[in-house]
């Protein structure tokens, strides 16, 4: 957990969405620790370890069930630009849609529902 | 992205605080039991005036014996060897909650140890911090903190032909997941003594109480109203959010059940006991659940209001 707080304050290492400073990117996971209940596209949140309430607007779920660890933020970033009509391949809105991502991410990772990992690892 | 971090226990605080015991065996001949709703209750008083006034509002709820599991409150009479002075110490099972000099903030005190009692100790239900009436057979949940005006809401509703469960708890059984009544009597405050009289609601301005920083109140005994005034156990057919003095007369916006969800739990007294059960339970009830927000400074067309919604459930929003 400390680490992964570590990372969000350090963005580049956390959405890190062009992998040339490491081997492999970094991969945000939703915690099981955490118990979701989805309601009318939004969610509420339970925090098992932590006992703690959160909520999710839709954007911020959909975000959220993207963290499969399978997807980068990149992957993630193509996903919401689909979903959002936005063309992914115009370099400005390609880095407002990143930019609105590491930042959702960053935010889930901070508030302790997502963990990222990097090379089989917990960072 | 809002978080709310649940504090562990209410059980916490009540442990840290100081506890006195008081030796109260000798004092049995006053004692008298009650079940208002779930709760059970005996209250035994030096003072001849609090037993009265509580016997006036609970006498129907009245039991012979002690229920084995009863909430005992003891008001005790003690002079101060310093000054003299007369001080009466309210017990909470067995545990010294307040000390007032007042003998009229006395019996607002017993109902506020008693309130303090049910939220920590009464087992068996998710409780949330809300005034709840029904309406034709569907439970309405008004959740507020504190000062919010829910009893002065539920006493509108009252005068309009509401069925009343509680002006203060919220109590949802898990197995049914029914609101379950707690009918209390309704502590009015002293700037809605005129709203509640116009409305024509038996209050006794005789009967003013002191309630600390509350002020002066009256209880307003539900079954004086109407004897059929009490609610059966019912569903949770809305969840409405109030807010007060916003400049409009009455005006219900809806909001989503994840939001509903995330502020219920910020007032439920007692979620740290049930946890995942709890959260699973909210959001269950939720799910079948209206949920609103109400703004509102007009007690009459806030009535009306509801009432042409619950109507008319497919109504998203109704002005």
């Amino acid at each position: 957990m400390a680490l992964a707080e570590t990372s969000i304050a350090e963005p580049s290492l956390v959405c890190n969405d062009a992998p040339t400073r490491a081997s492999a990117p970094m991969m945000p996971r939703r915690r099981g620790s955490v118990c979701c209940h989805e309601l009318d596209g939004e969610a509420v949140l339970y925090d098992l370890a932590h006992h703690a309430m959160h909520y999710l607007n839709s954007t911020a779920l959909v975000v959220y069930n993207l963290c499969d660890g399978g997807r980068t933020i990149a992957n993630i970033g193509v996903v919401m630009a689909v979903l959002h009509d936005l063309d992914f391949q115009d370099p400005e809105v390609r880095a407002q849609v990143l930019a609105d991502v590491r930042q959702t991410v960053a935010g889930l990772v901070e508030n302790g529902l997502v963990e990222v990992h990097h090379e089989g690892r917990v960072v | 992205m809002t978080q709310l971090t649940i504090p562990t226990s209410l059980d916490g605080l009540h442990s840290s605080k100081a506890a006195t015991r008081v030796e109260v065996s000798s004092r049995v001949e006053q004692v008298r039991h009650y079940r208002i709703g779930t709760v059970a209750v005996s209250l035994q008083s030096d003072l001849p005036r609090v037993q009265q006034d509580f016997h006036a509002t609970y006498r129907p709820y009245r039991l012979e014996r002690a229920p084995s599991d009863t909430f005992h409150i003891d008001v005790l009479t003690k002079r101060s060897w310093r000054t003299g002075r007369r001080y009466f110490h309210i017990l909470g099972n067995g545990e010294e909650l307040f000390v007032t000099r007042r003998p009229d903030a006395v019996l607002p005190h017993v109902e506020w140890a008693l309130n303090g009692l049910v939220a920590r100790y009464l087992p068996g239900y998710l409780q949330i911090h809300a005034a709840v009436m029904c309406y034709n057979g569907v439970g309405v949940v008004f959740p507020g903190s504190p000062g919010q005006g829910k009893s002065t809401l539920a006493a509108g509703l009252l005068a309009r032909g509401w069925a009343y469960l509680s002006d203060e708890f919220a109590l949802i059984d898990p197995q049914t997941q029914l609101l379950t009544p707690y009918p209390k009597a309704l502590c009015i405050k002293e700037g809605s003594f005129g709203v509640v009289r116009d409305m024509g609601l038996p209050i006794d301005l005789s009967r003013v109480h002191y309630k600390g920083a509350k002020g002066r109140v009256v209880m307003l005994d539900p079954l004086a109203v109407r004897h059929d005034a009490i609610s059966e156990p019912c569903r949770i057919g809305a969840v409405v959010f109030p807010q007060y003095g916003q400049g409009k007369s009455a005006v219900m916006e809806p909001i989503s059940r994840a939001q509903a969800v995330f502020e219920l739990v910020r007032v439920s007294f007692n979620f740290a006991k049930f946890r995942q059960r709890g959260f699973d339970l909210l959001v269950d009830v939720v799910r079948q659940a209206r949920c609103f927000q109400l703004r509102t400074d007009d007690l009459t067309k806030t009535g009306e209001l509801l009432e042409s919604y619950l109507k008319n459930p497919s109504t998203e929003e109704a002005k």
